[in-house]
């Protein structure tokens, strides 16, 4: 075998390698930011205008969610299985657990204060969790919680729009480019 | 130096081992996920599989998802250890001077 033949045996290799790995993110990530993109950019949008009565609506998107997550994890598991889901789980539980407990400890927390403890606390889970699984989820636990805090910074009494717009309508185009553009 | 792998060596099967070699080790993949990321047709992916499976490079699992006989395949411990032999012969010969 020459170089040439080498280089294009290593470069069809790597080449489906790459699609393999956009192939498994697209089957769950894309649909899993377009779900929560759209709970956050409802959910803030209702904290927004409602005030503290948001909890409410903020139980009934993270519950249908939680449920829609639940359906696309399943319909991923049909095609890819991985040996680590029960991790995975059990990370996000964990997560919602300290982060329980913490709230606890610091309650009562005036509304704007508890949305960028609950934002901040999913970025923190997104990044942790993207160190694990894809440099993508990394980053866009990263670009949450910046794009948070400079809401926080420079717009607090409108924090609510700001992360309905920016941080759920973010998320939604994000899992929309993947689905669409990751093939 | 090492030699290259004839088995793994072929386009198809370079591609499918390449492919399984992507995933973390214990994740496997279903045979119509790997036919239509790669593009083959059930016939060919299932005679590259098997030659694959026979060289001891795969692992094979054949059970039902929703009562429909579903196939998983991954890499064996071998299979990813061949396969990284096989690149390494690759490098090598673009390392080679003339």
């Amino acid at each position: 075998m020459d170089q040439e033949e080498a280089l294009q045996s290593l470069e069809l290799a790597r080449q489906a390698a790459a699609q393999t790995r956009r192939a498994i993110a697209r089957s769950g990530t894309g649909y899993f930011f377009i779900i929560w993109g759209a709970v956050w950019f409802l959910g803030f949008l209702a904290s927004q205008l409602l005030g503290e009565r948001a909890g409410y609506v903020w139980a009934v998107l993270d519950t249908l969610g939680g449920l829609a997550s639940a359906v696309v994890a399943v319909r991923a598991a049909r095609r890819i299985r991985t040996a680590h889901g029960w991790r995975m789980g059990l990370f996000w539980l964990i997560l919602l657990v300290y982060g329980g407990l913490q709230l606890w400890i610091v309650w009562p927390l005036p509304g704007d204060r508890y949305m960028m403890f609950i934002t901040l606390l999913v970025s923190f889970g997104y990044a942790l969790f993207g160190m694990w699984v894809s440099p993508h989820l990394m980053v866009a636990g990263i670009g949450m919680a910046a794009l948070a805090v400079l809401g926080w910074l420079l717009l607090p009494a409108y924090i609510g729009y700001w992360m309905a717009i920016l941080g759920g309508g973010g998320m939604m185009a994000f899992g929309t480019y993947v689905l669409l553009r990751w093939k | 130096m090492a030699d290259l792998d004839p088995v793994i060596h072929q386009p198809a099967r370079l591609q499918i081992m390449a492919a399984l070699a992507a995933l973390r080790e214990g994740d496997s993949v279903e045979f119509t996920f790997l036919r239509e990321l790669l593009g083959l047709t059930d016939g060919n992916l299932g005679a590259h599989l098997r030659r694959l499976e026979e060289a001891g490079y795969l692992s094979v699992e054949k059970t039902f998802v929703d009562r429909k006989p579903r196939t998983f395949v991954s890499l064996s411990v071998e299979g990813r250890a061949a396969f990284k032999r096989h690149v390494r012969a690759l490098e090598a010969i673009l390392g080679r001077k003339g």
